[in-house]
C-alpha cells in the first residue's frame, strides 16, 4: 500500500513588495506540521505563481498579499490558472485583507481567505479537513 | 522563611520585558549603585546626553509631528499634507510644515509606472515618481526654503535625492537651503525592507556618493536616515534593533571616513529613526540608551570632538506589529502608550500609525485621530513641563543600563563577523551570508509562536476575543488614477528631446565606470527628463543587480 502522502503548499507574494513575515511563518507552520511548502517568495507575477505550482505539482497555493493589490493580483491569478486548464490546485490567501473583500475573493474562487491575526492552527486544520489529497 | 512568588493573576510564568529583561518584584538605590549620574547620566544637553540632547527639550521646542503618508498622485499627496498640515499635524520645530513622504512600490523598487512590474502598485502605498515633474508637482507650494522634507526611500536613493535637488533648483532654491532628510540606508533595504536592487557594495558606494554630496553642498540636510525602525516589526526586539541600528550607523561612519570625508564633518548631519513598541518601560529605556550610546561611540570609537557629532536626533514611529485587525479601535489606545513611551523617551519627531493601518491603507479621519493622540499627549498629559521625568527612577536607570550592555555585545558579535575590526565589513558579511535576515526571520516567527501559545497576550487577537466587530471604513485607491499616471508618463516621453536624454544617461555611465561621484550626473539626468527606471537602468547595468 502507497505510503500515506502529505499536502504540497506553494507559497508566494505577488507583486513588488517587501513584507515577507506573513508568507514565512505561515511555510513555517505548514512545514512543522508535516507539509511540503515550496516556498517562492516575493515579487512574483500570477503567471510565475501558476506555472511553478504545475510544475511542482502542488495541491495547494497560498498567496500573501500585504499592499492591498489582493483583488487585481488574484482574480489575474484565477484567470490564468483557468486558461491554463489546471484541475485539483486549491487557492487560498492572506494577509491584510478588509472583510468585505473577503467574500468578494470567495466569490472569484479563492478557497478560503485568513486575514491577518489568524492562528496558523486554523490553516493547518482547513486543510487537512477541506482539501482532499 | 523563603519568600514564595504569588501566582501571577495573568498567568505569566515569568515577568520580562518584550526584549527579555527580567523584572524584579521592586527596584531599589542598591539596582542603581555604580551609574555614576555626571559619567553615566548627565544633565540634559550635557554629554552623554542620557537624559535628553537639548536643556530645555520639550519646553522650549515641541517634536516634530510626522504622520508617513504618499498617495497615488503628487497633487492629491500635496493636498493631503496641507490639510493635516492646518490641523496641526506635519509640522517642525518652529510651526513649519513638514513632510514625510512614502513612495510606492515601484518607485522603490526603481521602476517607472509603465513598467510591467509595476501592475498592480502604480499609487498603492505611496506616491509614484517616475521623473522631475513628478518631484515638482509635490513640492510647488511647498515652501522648500522654510520646511522639513523626509523622503522615506527604501530603493534608489540616489536618484530620488538627485531628483529632488533638481525639482528645488527648477523652483528656484538653492540646494544649499534645503532642510530635511531621505532614508539613505542600504542596509536597512536589505535587511528589513527586502529591497536588494544592487549589490550591497554598489548600493554603499551610492550612499555615499550621497553623502558626500550633501556635506558639500546641502549644510542642512540630513544625507544619512539611520532607519531601524522596521527591523522590530520585522522580527527583532527592540535591544537588537538598537544593537542593529547603532552597528549600521558605525559602519556608515567607517564608510564616511573611508570616502575621505572628516568625521566631524558629517558625524553632525547623521539623524535616526527607531520603531516605538508598547512594552512602555523598556521603550523609554531605549531612548535613554541609544542616546547615551551614541554619544560615547562617537566620543571614544571615533575621537569625534564636536558635540553635535555625538547627538542621537531621532524620529519615532509607533509600531502597526502591534496593532490588531481584530478590535481595531483598541489601536488607538496602543498609539497612544506607544507614543507616550517616545515623548518619555525624548524623540526629536513623532508619528503614531493610524489605527485602522491593520486593515487597508488609513483613512483621512484615522490620520486625523493620530495627529490629535499626539496633541493630547503634548498639550493635555503634562509630561512635557519638565525634562526627562523618568530619569532616577531605578527601574528606568536600571533597564538603560542593562539595555546598554546588551547592545555593545551585539555591536561586538557583527564587528567580529567581518576580518578588519570594522562594522562595516562585519556587516557586509553578515548581509551575504545570511546571518542576520535568517535572526530577524527567526524572531518574527518566534514572536508569532508566544502569540499563538498565548505567552504574549494581545487584547482582541488571543485574549478577550470577540467574534463579531464592526469593521471600519477602508480607503481604496483609485483604479483609475493609476491609469492615468502610465498614460501622463508616457506623454511626458513623448515631449522630451531624446538626444538630451541620451546624453545625459552617457555622461552618468561614464560617471559610474570612471567611479566618481554620481549625483552631479544624476542631478543633471533628472534636469534633462531621464526617468527613474533609465537611470536605475545604468546602475543595473554597471553594478549587476542585488540578490
Amino acid at each position: 500500500m502507497e505510503a500515506k502522502r502529505s499536502h504540497r503548499v506553494l507559497i508566494a507574494s505577488i507583486g513588488l513588495d517587501g513584507h515577507e513575515l506573513g508568507a514565512l511563518i505561515v511555510s513555517r507552520a505548514l512545514r512543522d506540521a508535516g507539509m511540503e511548502v515550496v516556498y517562492l517568495g516575493l515579487n512574483q507575477t500570477p503567471e510565475q505563481v501558476v506555472e511553478a505550482g504545475i510544475q511542482e505539482d502542488v495541491d495547494i497555493i497560498g498567496i500573501s498579499s500585504m499592499s492591498g493589490i489582493h483583488l487585481a493580483a488574484l482574480s489575474d491569478l484565477l484567470e490564468y490558472l483557468k486558461s491554463r486548464g489546471v484541475q485539483g490546485i486549491t487557492i487560498i490567501a492572506g494577509g491584510i485583507i478588509p472583510l468585505k473583500d473577503i467574500a468578494t475573493l470567495e466569490r472569484l474562487g479563492v478557497r478560503k481567505v485568513f486575514p491577518e491575526g489568524t492562528h496558523t492552527n486554523k490553516i493547518i486544520e482547513f486543510i487537512k479537513k477541506e482539501i482532499p489529497l | 522563611m523563603k519568600h514564595k512568588r504569588p501566582r501571577s493573576p495573568r498567568g505569566e510564568k515569568r515577568f520580562i520585558t518584550q526584549s527579555g529583561i527580567t523584572l524584579k518584584t521592586v527596584y531599589g538605590p542598591d539596582d542603581t549603585k555604580g551609574i555614576d549620574y555626571s559619567n553615566e547620566i548627565g544633565d540634559p544637553g550635557e554629554y552623554p546626553y542620557t537624559r535628553g540632547i537639548y536643556p530645555e527639550m520639550y519646553r522650549a521646542v515641541p517634536w516634530m509631528k510626522r504622520q508617513p503618508m504618499g498617495f497615488s498622485s503628487s497633487e492629491l499627496t500635496a493636498e493631503r499634507y496641507k490639510e493635516l498640515f492646518k490641523k496641526g499635524g506635519q509640522v517642525g520645530y518652529e510651526g513649519e510644515p513638514a513632510t514625510t513622504l512614502l513612495f510606492d512600490m515601484p518607485t522603490n523598487y526603481g521602476y517607472d509606472s509603465d513598467n510591467p512590474k509595476a501592475r498592480y502598485q502604480v499609487g498603492t502605498v505611496g506616491l509614484p515618481v517616475d521623473h522631475i515633474e513628478d518631484m515638482i508637482a509635490f513640492m510647488r507650494g511647498f515652501p522648500m526654503d522654510k520646511g522639513f522634507t523626509n523622503m522615506v526611500i527604501h530603493g534608489s536613493p540616489a536618484i530620488l535625492m538627485a531628483m529632488y535637488i533638481a525639482a528645488a533648483e527648477e523652483l528656484g532654491y538653492s540646494p544649499a537651503i534645503l532642510k530635511g532628510s531621505g532614508k539613505n540606508d542600504p542596509f536597512q533595504s536589505y535587511l528589513a525592507e527586502r529591497i536588494k536592487l544592487l549589490p550591497i557594495e554598489a548600493e554603499l558606494k551610492l550612499a555615499m556618493d550621497v553623502l558626500e554630496y550633501c556635506v558639500n553642498n546641502m549644510p542642512s540636510w540630513n544625507p544619512i536616515s539611520v532607519s531601524g525602525f522596521s527591523y522590530h516589526p520585522s522580527g527583532l526586539n527592540s535591544i537588537k534593533e538598537l544593537g542593529l541600528t547603532l552597528a549600521t550607523a558605525i559602519a556608515y561612519i567607517e564608510a564616511g571616513i573611508q570616502r575621505g570625508l572628516q568625521c566631524d564633518r558629517f558625524a553632525p548631519r547623521i539623524s535616526f529613526f527607531l520603531s516605538g513598541g508598547i512594552d512602555f518601560l523598556e521603550e523609554v529605556a531605549k531612548f535613554r540608551a541609544a542616546r547615551k550610546m551614541w554619544a560615547r561611540i562617537m566620543k571614544d570609537r571615533f575621537n569625534a570632538l564636536n558635540p553635535k557629532s555625538m547627538l542621537f536626533r531621532v524620529y519615532c514611529l509607533t509600531l502597526t506589529t502591534d496593532y490588531t485587525a481584530q478590535q481595531p479601535l483598541n489601536n488607538i489606545i496602543r498609539g497612544t502608550i506607544q507614543g507616550l513611551a517616545a515623548v518619555l523617551g525624548g524623540v526629536q519627531a513623532l508619528g503614531i500609525p493610524c489605527y485602522d493601518e491593520a486593515i487597508g491603507i488609513p483613512t483621512e479621519s484615522a490620520q486625523t485621530l493620530s495627529v490629535r493622540t499626539q496633541q493630547i499627549i503634548e498639550e493635555e498629559s503634562g509630561v512635557v513641563k519638565t525634562v526627562d521625568p523618568l530619569g532616577g527612577s531605578w527601574c528606568i536607570e536600571s533597564f538603560t543600563k542593562e539595555i546598554e550592555k546588551q547592545v555593545y555585545d551585539y555591536i561586538g558579535k557583527i564587528e567580529s563577523m567581518g576580518d578588519d575590526g570594522t562594522v562595516l565589513k562585519g556587516l557586509i558579511a553578515g548581509v551575504k551570508n545570511g546571518n542576520i535576515i535568517k535572526e530577524i526571520n527567526d524572531g518574527a516567527i518566534n514572536r508569532q509562536r508566544r502569540i499563538e501559545s498565548g505567552e504574549t497576550t494581545v487584547v482582541g487577537l488571543n485574549k478577550y476575543i470577540e467574534e463579531e466587530y464592526v469593521a471600519p471604513p477602508v480607503f481604496r485607491p483609485d483604479p483609475e488614477v493609476a491609469r492615468m499616471k502610465i498614460k501622463d508618463l508616457q506623454k511626458f516621453k513623448s515631449k522630451r528631446d531624446l538626444r538630451e536624454v541620451e546624453g545625459a544617461l552617457g555622461s552618468l555611465r561614464d560617471t559610474v565606470k570612471r567611479e566618481q561621484n554620481v549625483m552631479p550626473a544624476l542631478i543633471e539626468a533628472a534636469k534633462k527628463r531621464v526617468t527613474l527606471e533609465e537611470a536605475m537602468n545604468v546602475f543595473r547595468d554597471v553594478f549587476g543587480v542585488g540578490d
